[in-house]
């Protein structure tokens, strides 16, 4: 697989592909919830993969290095992680602010729905159980379309964001430069009931039932 | 040919970051094409080109910051310049002889050798400042005067000889040739448009010759290579930062200021507000109550007394405005830098309506959500250090306004009190004020009012 290299350099996209094809060819919301089959550092749209990775540790170990459309820092993703991935015509360009805040809302209200209260926004697309995060949102917009991930940390593996990831270029102020073990936190610790897939399966209908009532996100 | 500017992402998104360019100057794009990824934020967007046609100019490199509304190529669909949007008041503009296409870039002068710079962008004239102040005072614009100096240096004689003839009256575009010298092909244009930074040495060089001519002693250089002294780590000046940068620089550079220092007892203050916070702890605008909400109390009935700092000063017409509303704006660090909440109205709220909107400002500051409405027509601000300790603070005034108060830490410090020494808790006070409208007995005064309200909480209470 070609990986990708510097900034200028986007690499293949490799996350969600199918379900922003699926979007465009259907002129219709399609949802996408899933746990991540493997371990995998995905770097944002436009990250550095040397100043947000460490990426000799990352190639020498042999994990995947990924890219995807969505803006943001890079993260890691393994079978702990669940990706909800929604992909929506919207006209224009615009919307950005409105569309991070209504479709964090519906998965934070959805994990609500499955037991998990008090997951809130903070920053600019961070879903937060009080002061810590619990999972990370993104968006890639472009003309009729937005596609938005959010990665919830259901039970992943610290060590490994550990390993791959150093403290981030730029943080949100609420993080307070706290290292990652201090900041993140995950929804199995918060008594949220796993395993990731079986979660996939029941947030899933939920998101999409969110997302068909959605109001219209101008563009 | 077509400009187009960077459109509008959404509420409160200002500027974004080129993330990537899909096309290069001289390649032709279909229209809704992908002509360039930026980055806001968290979001990244792939911008379609709205026209099709050959690109003619880019602007920006990759990371560098674009503001809504900039431009951003230039396309030639074979019509006249047309741009998509009218750009906003200090949106980036190309510079001239770059931006504009070819076929209507300025001529190049051919007398003068430093006129035409490679790639088509404005090369000042070799001069001392001394001889582009001599320029400016006859008013003479150097770029025309034919140089006699070595390598193409302008001289002050030159540019008398050239006041004096009879080509000094000739009123000459921006680069055209010196009187009688016929014009040049345009050069061809520069690929890429700096719009928002000097980000090469060519640029710089243009800045800095400019700069130096313009303020007596000033000397500007290029940064020195920091990375050959040891390992280093770059990035954007973004967002907050760069808003904060401008404010500053320009408050500096417009505003002569002038502090005053002086030490409120704040003891009985202190005492009745931490009774009162524990008491009512389930009071959103009680148990929140901090020394601010006083002190913005305190300020609102010092600014009626005093109407000269809760005024703007406009340079351009020389008035003074004094405004009859207080809006008093609260420093907040939010981690990626300074947000300036405006409690609006203060005088006709209190204490506790003040309190409360102070934390709910505050945490939405914090949190990057609070809206631009909350950040804009603020009439006076304060800024406190204190939590993070310091005796005192000397701040830069948040121009347009005339005055900022800085706190300091509140400490217990030994104090005379008729002809005892005694224990009182003491806030330092320095209000740096605007010394073209106010002067150091206003501002005397003025501390001194607010020294008064501070130290007795009954005062305030009149002030609700």
């Amino acid at each position: 697989m070609t990986r990708p290299t510097g900034r200028g350099d986007p690499g293949p996209w490799n996350l969600d592909d199918g379900l922003i094809a699926a979007a465009r060819a259907a002129a219709a919301a399609r949802v996408a919830v899933y746990a991540h089959p493997g371990t995998a550092v995905v770097l944002g749209h436009g990250s550095d993969p040397d100043r947000e990775t460490r990426a000799d540790l990352v190639e020498r170990d042999g994990v995947a290095l990924l890219r995807r459309r969505g803006g943001g820092c890079a993260v890691v993703l393994d079978p702990g992680n669940l990706v909800c991935s929604i992909a929506l015509p919207v006209p224009g360009l615009g919307g950005i602010t409105r569309a991070f805040a209504a479709l964090s809302d519906l998965v934070a209200g959805s994990l609500g729905d499955l037991g998990l209260a008090g997951v809130g926004r903070a920053g600019v697309s961070d879903l937060v159980l009080r002061d810590r995060k619990v999972g990370g949102s993104c968006i890639w917009r472009t003309k009729g379309l937005l596609y938005y991930s959010t990665t919830l940390l259901v039970d992943p593996d610290w060590d490994l964001i550990d390993r791959y990831l150093p403290h981030p270029p730029r943080e949100p102020a609420y993080r307070r430069g706290r290292p990652h073990r201090d900041f993140l936190t995950s929804l199995v610790g918060a008594g949220l009931d796993g395993p990731p897939d079986r979660l996939a399966g029941r947030l899933r209908p939920r998101i999409e039932a969110g997302v068909a009532a959605l109001a219209p996100i101008p563009g | 040919m077509f400009e187009f500017n960077l459109p509008d992402l959404g509420e409160g998104i200002a500027e974004g970051e080129i993330l990537r360019w899909h096309v290069a100057v001289g390649q032709t794009i279909a229209e809704d094409a992908p002509l360039v990824d930026v980055e806001t934020d968290k979001a990244a967007v792939t911008i379609p080109s709205p026209r099709g046609g050959k690109v003619t100019a880019l602007s920006g490199k990759v990371g560098d910051v674009v503001s809504v509304g900039a431009l951003v190529a230039v396309i030639d669909d074979g019509a006249a310049v047309a741009p998509a949007t009218p750009r906003p008041r200090g949106a980036a503009r190309p510079p001239a002889g770059v931006a504009a296409p070819a076929a209507t870039a300025p001529a190049a002068a051919a007398s003068s050798p430093a006129a035409a710079a490679p790639g088509g962008g404005r090369r000042p004239v070799p001069a001392t400042p001394a001889t582009r102040r001599l320029a400016r005072g006859l008013g003479v614009d150097i770029d025309a005067v034919p140089p006699s100096g070595p390598a193409g240096r302008v001289l002050p004689e030159d540019v008398r000889r050239f006041a004096a003839g009879p080509s000094a009256e000739v009123a000459r575009p921006a680069r055209a040739g010196a009187a009688g010298a016929a014009p040049t092909p345009p050069a061809p244009a520069e690929p890429h448009i700096p719009a928002k930074a000097v980000r090469d040495d060519q640029a710089f060089a243009e800045f800095a010759a400019h700069a130096s001519a313009t303020i007596p002693f000033l000397e500007l250089e290029p940064m020195p290579d920091f990375a050959a002294d040891g390992p280093v780590v770059s990035e954007p000046l973004r967002s907050i930062r760069r808003k904060v940068a401008r404010k500053m620089v320009t408050s500096m550079a417009l505003v002569p200021h002038v502090a005053h220092m002086d030490d409120a007892d704040v003891t009985a203050l202190e005492k009745f507000r931490r009774a009162q916070k524990a008491a009512r702890s389930d009071d959103p605008g009680i148990g929140k109550l901090t020394l601010m909400s006083f002190v913005i109390k305190a300020v609102t009935a010092g600014l009626r007394a005093a109407p000269a700092f809760n005024a703007s000063l406009d340079p351009f017409k020389e008035e003074i405005i004094y405004k009859k509303y207080y809006n008093i704006g609260f420093a907040t660090d939010t981690g990626r830098g300074l947000v300036v909440p405006v409690i609006k109205n203060t005088d006709r709220k209190s204490i506790r309506e003040i309190s409360a909107e102070i934390a709910d400002k505050a945490a939405l500051a914090r949190e990057g959500k609070l809206p631009a409405e909350d950040m804009r027509a603020g009439t006076f601000t304060i800024t406190n250090v204190g939590p993070l300790g310091g005796t005192a603070l000397l701040a830069t005034i948040n121009y347009p306004e005339v005055a900022i108060l800085g706190m300091g830490k509140v400490q217990e410090k030994p104090v005379v009190r008729d002809g005892q020494i005694v224990i009182r808790q003491i806030l330092p006070l320095t209000l740096a004020f605007d010394h073209r409208i106010a002067d150091g007995a206003d501002a005397a005064r003025f501390v001194a009012e607010l020294i008064r309200q501070l130290s007795d909480p009954n005062l305030l209470l009149l002030e609700t």
